[in-house]
């Protein structure tokens, strides 16, 4: 993606220190920042954390940002960094002992409304979550932002063969374990 | 081999979602959100504070069962000496 004259403008005045300009930025990319930390790790704190750090990283490094790079890719290579950086934190068990927690201090009702709004959803999140790190974060790159292997290659700095064969793998591992809520019609 | 209904499944259920409106105030001020805890880690904390009462308690009960056999054992053998002896 080229940077059209209004993002340059925003961007330039992030690097005189404009807050105002880093709002506006924030504004732009919160919706796609959190979304990939959410369906990477599965877990609302963990992905507010991980949403957190990167906007700080972003801006902390902006002057550091050449317009000839694609922004979108460099924001995408900051959050992707922080996901795979939360894992090898050893964060892992956190998503299922918050569910837990939910569980046991939500009142039943609640509990069993949401269970069913979002059980499909969740049963999704939970197996794609079950993928190594190197995988999720292909699937998650390809499904939530809809990206092509050619820009997931230039974040990850691999082949877009890589990720074919990333995805494909990923592929056979999710095709075995979603049947049921193809069976179920989800 | 692999069917294209998983991209299906896929794409309805990891699409994008909007961020919480508390992320903006957690960026303009990290120090804060640091320094409150979470309710989910007070609630680990409480989780993990029950546990370890139970076990102490666990603990304790066994020790005092033990100490009560110990002593009942005593006191009989204390009993058996004395009748021993008393008979010799």
């Amino acid at each position: 993606m080229v940077l059209d004259a209004n993002d340059r403008e925003v961007i330039e005045a992030c690097q005189r220190g404009d807050w105002d300009a880093f709002r506006v930025l924030f504004e732009a990319h919160k919706d796609r920042v959190y979304s990939i930390a959410l369906r990477y790790c599965g877990d609302e704190s963990a992905a507010m954390d991980i949403a957190q750090e990167t906007f700080l990283k972003l801006f902390s490094s902006i002057q550091d940002f050449r317009g000839h790079a694609s922004f979108e890719s460099w924001l995408y290579r900051i959050v992707v960094n922080r996901c795979l950086d939360h894992q090898r934190r050893g964060r892992r068990l956190m998503p299922f002992l918050n569910g837990l927690l939910d569980i046991v201090s939500a009142p039943a009702a609640s509990v069993l409304q949401e269970l069913l709004r979002a059980e499909m959803t969740k049963d999704v999140q939970r197996i794609v979550g079950t993928l190594p790190p190197e995988q999720r974060i292909v699937v998650v790159l390809r499904y939530t932002e809809g990206l092509g292997y050619d820009q997931i290659a230039e974040i990850l700095g691999c082949s877009p063969g890589t990720v074919a064969s990333r995805l494909n793998r990923a592929h056979k591992v999710l095709e075995r374990r979603l049947s049921h809520l193809r069976v179920r019609g989800g | 081999m692999y069917k294209p209904e998983i991209d299906e499944v896929l794409a309805r259920h990891l699409g994008r979602v909007s961020a919480p409106q508390e992320l903006w105030e957690r960026i303009e001020n990290p120090q804060a959100s640091v320094a409150v805890p979470p309710v989910r880690s007070l609630r680990v904390k409480a989780l993990i504070a029950v546990a370890v009462m139970m076990v102490i308690t666990i603990v304790v009960f066994q020790t005092r069962r033990r100490t009560v056999e110990v002593e009942y054992r005593l006191t009989q053998h204390n009993a058996a000496c004395f009748l021993c002896h008393a008979g010799g």
